[in-house]
């Protein structure tokens, strides 16, 4: 029953209005993934927008949030999918983002708001680490160059991203990506501990004046190295950029645009792979960002595997739940969100799923764990790595004169 | 009343509550109903809402109902918009969205035993996806709606003109009937199956229903084709209702609905002056393609002005969000009805005519459902925020009611706000034993009171009548400046 095109016109006029455009018919509350795993009408996106209507007084002004409403907002994933759905073309993620910084510019945000603000500040990353430390991933790296991907001057800037730069469920994806990028001839450079949060966490805490810090800072750093081109492997990063920073003349690039690029002009000598693999469009890629295909042509150039779809893929894709700072708040409801995701992808018969984000590789990791799942949940980064060795191995053995392999 | 909720709350635990932040918003359907109307009329506040998870849960809150006489509103989705699954006098709210999900699907017989909370839309995507299996008809509301929840309905929507009501196309069904007997129904049990297709929640709760399943199609086709006046569209109607094999699903718009939603953000690229018949064809490949030369073959012969593929295509896409007109509002009113396709086109004139005299722009759209039926839906953008206008053009609702009458039309769906025209929807006949029925399963009237069988008295017909002429003077004398459209 497909009836959603792929670039949905979205509205958002003033919340009130919005609140009083919504028909009510529930479309959002079939597919929220935070509300199906607590079903009470004030956790959908409908019940939201009943009670935005009853708060505002009659010229739109919202004097009093109740507690219990903010807590509401805040139970939320931002992934966009209610918008996705919204016969009324309501952007509701816009909605809930604006809701949020209306909510802690009163000073009235939940608790957690705060200290992540400090830590970002502090830090300039949301995992609290010393950001000097974001690079540390490289030194895991037998093989890395000796400028270790830090460069005065490059054509490319890889941004990595908090997450592929702290977390070592994700870190093999940065270290992939690099040596892919390494070995495509990629005239490309990382920020290390110059790289400041892309502001993102910030933005989906409501904090947009103090995501603007972490913008200028980034932007500088930009313009220093004067890269062209920016790579991103995190989608929320990516979609940051694209749409808060406003950059004219610099093309912003997910890594799996740039891969499926760098494949398109022969730059990367992938081997055979196989099996069935299974992908999942992460929220800020796919719906909210609009790149479907690119990771698809990826996939399908490497021989030797199959792709199937979920039940839930492109703009219906599920949500893994890790997103929207909401992992923060509710990591068990992150967690069973994601076992939804997992099971879509055992019911695919994949033996890989194939992820484009390290925030949805961590919680699928998590989720595959809580389902006790057969199922092997990689970057699409590391898949490609994997390609580009399976063709070294055939080159290796019939350079030694035993090729048996496939070509 | 706190010690008669009090049980549920023991039996449902932390899937019952009375905390008044969240009982506010189970008030609420799609009906945009000023407080000032529905307050003398309805407690539309429950005392409690509960959340049962299964057959035997929902039997333990009927049996406590039953014993403290409370009354209970059976509620999914909610998604339709006559309070079908508002409270009218307060009491228990029995939401059943944890029953959601496939129970299961027998390929060979091409069937499936569904919970009753499950989506139409997921249900179809999920029988495609690893069945192979399609169900055979659906709402318009279908991404948002329930199994269950149509059932209770009338049942007529997108595939309704090849498969007919979905009423027919459920095998049987598990309920829990006022008392809290949890009961089979089938074509031959007592109660029949029969008695709770289209009784709205108020004669037992269904839980579970197996419905009769199709071949998920291989193919599909879409046709757009425009007439300068609605007789001509009509007529080609009525033939395309009756071709053989029949269409899955015919689709009609006046002019004034492009119009409506241009105004509303979507510029559909269809021509504005024009009035759309859409014809939707699918089945195997073979089907598909025999329906192309048939279609092609009479378009050319009757001579219709055919429109683009993409625009009939795109007309498909959005058959589930016509809703979008809302956004020329942001309320809309209207007028549901099932008409005989012979009366489509002066109904639709009179819409038209009673916009123009009223500067409101009616649109109409709809569906044709069988060879001799439609549902055309009327409406007109107005605004729930400024009280005086909205209540004068609430009058037009009653006013299109009228224009459909006396072509042989209907109220579709009865629930609260259709129940003063119980007259023109059912023969005497039929409402003395549609409330035989009830006084024998539900003594004490407690299973979704105020819904069905008999309007409030304020909504009974001297007032009704007398209020809806009010408003239609009021509307007179305050005519609006023409809106543009239309």
């Amino acid at each position: 029953m497909k009836e959603l095109r792929e670039t949905k016109k979205l509205f958002l006029t003033t919340p009130l209005d919005e609140a009083t455009i919504c028909a009510r018919c529930g479309a959002c509350n079939a597919v929220c993934c935070t509300h199906r795993e607590q079903d009470w009408e004030s956790t959908s996106p409908r019940g939201w927008l009943t009670i935005l209507r009853g708060l505002a007084d009659g010229s739109g002004h919202i004097s009093d949030i109740p507690p219990d409403f903010v807590d509401r907002v805040f139970n939320c994933t931002t992934c966009g999918k209610c918008g996705q759905v919204c016969p009324v073309h309501i952007d509701l993620r816009r909605l809930w983002l604006g809701l949020r910084g209306e909510i802690v510019e009163r000073g009235e945000g939940p608790a957690f708001v705060e200290q992540m603000n400090g830590v970002v500040a502090r830090e300039h990353n949301v995992f609290d680490f010393p950001n000097d430390e974001r690079a540390e991933w490289v030194e895991f790296m037998s093989d890395a160059p000796d400028h270790r991907y830090q460069k005065e001057k490059a054509g490319v800037l890889y941004y990595v991203g908090c997450v592929s730069s702290f977390s070592p469920a994700a870190q093999g994806i940065t270290r992939a990506l690099a040596k892919v990028l390494e070995e495509s001839g990629t005239d490309f450079a990382i920020l290390g501990g110059e790289e400041w949060c892309c502001g993102f966490p910030l933005m989906a805490a409501g904090l947009r004046k103090d995501a603007q810090a972490m913008i200028e800072h980034n932007l500088e750093r930009l313009r220093s190295l004067g890269a062209r081109t920016v790579v991103f492997n995190c989608p929320s990063c990516y979609h940051m950029w694209k749409h808060e920073y406003h950059l004219e003349g610099v093309e912003l690039l997910h890594h799996t645009e740039f891969l499926a690029r760098l494949i398109r002009e022969g730059l990367l000598n992938l081997g055979m792979l196989e099996g069935v693999v299974t992908y999942h469009d992460p929220c800020d890629l796919g719906r909210n960002s609009g790149v479907y295909d690119p990771p698809r042509e990826v996939l399908n150039s490497i021989r030797g595997l199959t792709l199937a779809e979920m039940l839930h893929n492109r703009e219906e894709a599920l949500c893994c739940g890790g997103g929207g700072d909401f992992e923060m708040l509710a990591p068990a409801m992150t967690q069973k969100i994601a076992t939804r995701l997992v099971q879509e992808a055992v019911d695919a018969d994949a033996q890989r799923l194939i992820v484009a984000c390290p925030q949805c590789k961590r919680v699928e990791i998590s989720g595959a764990d809580a389902l006790n799942a057969k199922l092997q949940i990689i970057d699409i980064a590391e898949l490609v790595r994997e390609a580009m060795l399976s063709a070294k191995r055939v080159e290796s053995k019939q350079n030694q004169g035993g090729a048996d392999g496939p070509s | 009343m706190r010690k008669k909720v009090e049980g549920l709350l023991v039996l449902l635990g932390k899937r019952a509550t009375t905390d008044p932040f969240e009982l506010a918003l189970y008030q609420y359907d799609l009906a945009a109903v000023p407080a000032l109307l529905s307050r003398p009329l309805f407690r539309t506040l429950p005392d409690v809402v509960v959340r049962p998870s299964s057959l035997e849960e929902v039997s333990s809150v009927l049996k406590h109902a039953a014993l403290h006489r409370l009354p209970v509103t059976p509620r999914a989705a909610a998604s339709t918009a006559y309070y079908n699954a508002v409270p009218t006098r307060g009491g228990i709210l029995l939401d059943l969205n944890g029953l959601r999900g496939i129970l299961r699907v027998d390929r060979e017989r091409a069937t499936a035993t569904v919970m009753a909370a499950t989506r139409w839309k997921e249900l179809d995507d999920e029988l495609r996806y690893k069945w192979g299996l399609a169900v055979k008809s659906y709402p318009t509301s279908a991404p948002a709606s329930t199994v269950g929840g149509w059932f209770s309905m009338e049942g007529w929507g997108v595939g309704s003109l090849q498969h007919g009501c979905m009423h027919g196309q459920v095998l049987r069904a598990q309920a829990v009937l006022p008392g809290g007997e949890m009961v089979e129904l089938t074509p031959n049990s007592d109660p029949p199956l029969s008695w709770f297709a289209g009784s709205e929640g108020t004669l037992g709760v269904i839980t579970s229903l197996e419905l009769s399943l199709r071949p998920a199609p291989e193919a599909e086709c879409h046709h757009l084709i425009a007439f300068g006046d609605f007789g001509p569209l009509q007529e080609a109607a009525g033939t395309m209702a009756s071709l053989e094999p029949k269409p899955y699903h015919v689709h009609f718009a006046d002019s004034t609905f492009t119009r409506v939603i241009k105004r509303a953000g979507f510029d559909t690229g269809a021509p504005l002056e024009l009035h759309l018949l859409s014809v939707h064809y699918q089945g195997s490949r073979a089907e598909v393609k025999a329906a192309e030369g048939l279609m092609a073959g009479i378009i050319r012969e009757k001579g219709w002005k055919e429109l683009d593929r993409d625009l009939a295509n795109q007309e498909w896409e959005n058959r589930f969000s016509e809703i979008r007109a809302k956004r020329a509002g942001p309320t809309l009113l209207g007028a549901e009805v099932m008409l005989p396709v012979a009366g489509l086109a002066r109904y639709v004139q009179a819409a038209r005519g009673l916009g123009h005299k009223a500067g409101i722009p009616i649109y109409t759209y709809g569906a044709v459902v069988s060879p001799d039926w439609c549902q055309p839906n009327s409406f007109f953008p107005t605004d729930e925020r400024h009280a005086r206008p909205y209540l004068t053009a609430l009058g037009l609702t009653k006013a299109l009611q009228d224009r459909a009458a006396p072509l042989g039309g209907r109220p579709y769906g009865v629930g609260v706000w259709n129940t003063p025209y119980l007259g023109r929807i059912w023969t005497s006949g039929v409402r003395r034993e549609r409330r035989r029925r009830k006084a024998r399963l539900d003594p004490h009237g407690i299973l979704n009171p105020g819904k069905l069988y008999a309007p409030p008295l304020l909504l009974h017909k001297p007032f009704f009548g007398l209020g809806m002429n009010v408003l239609a003077l009021l509307r007179r004398l305050a005519r609006p400046a023409g809106l543009g459209v239309g």
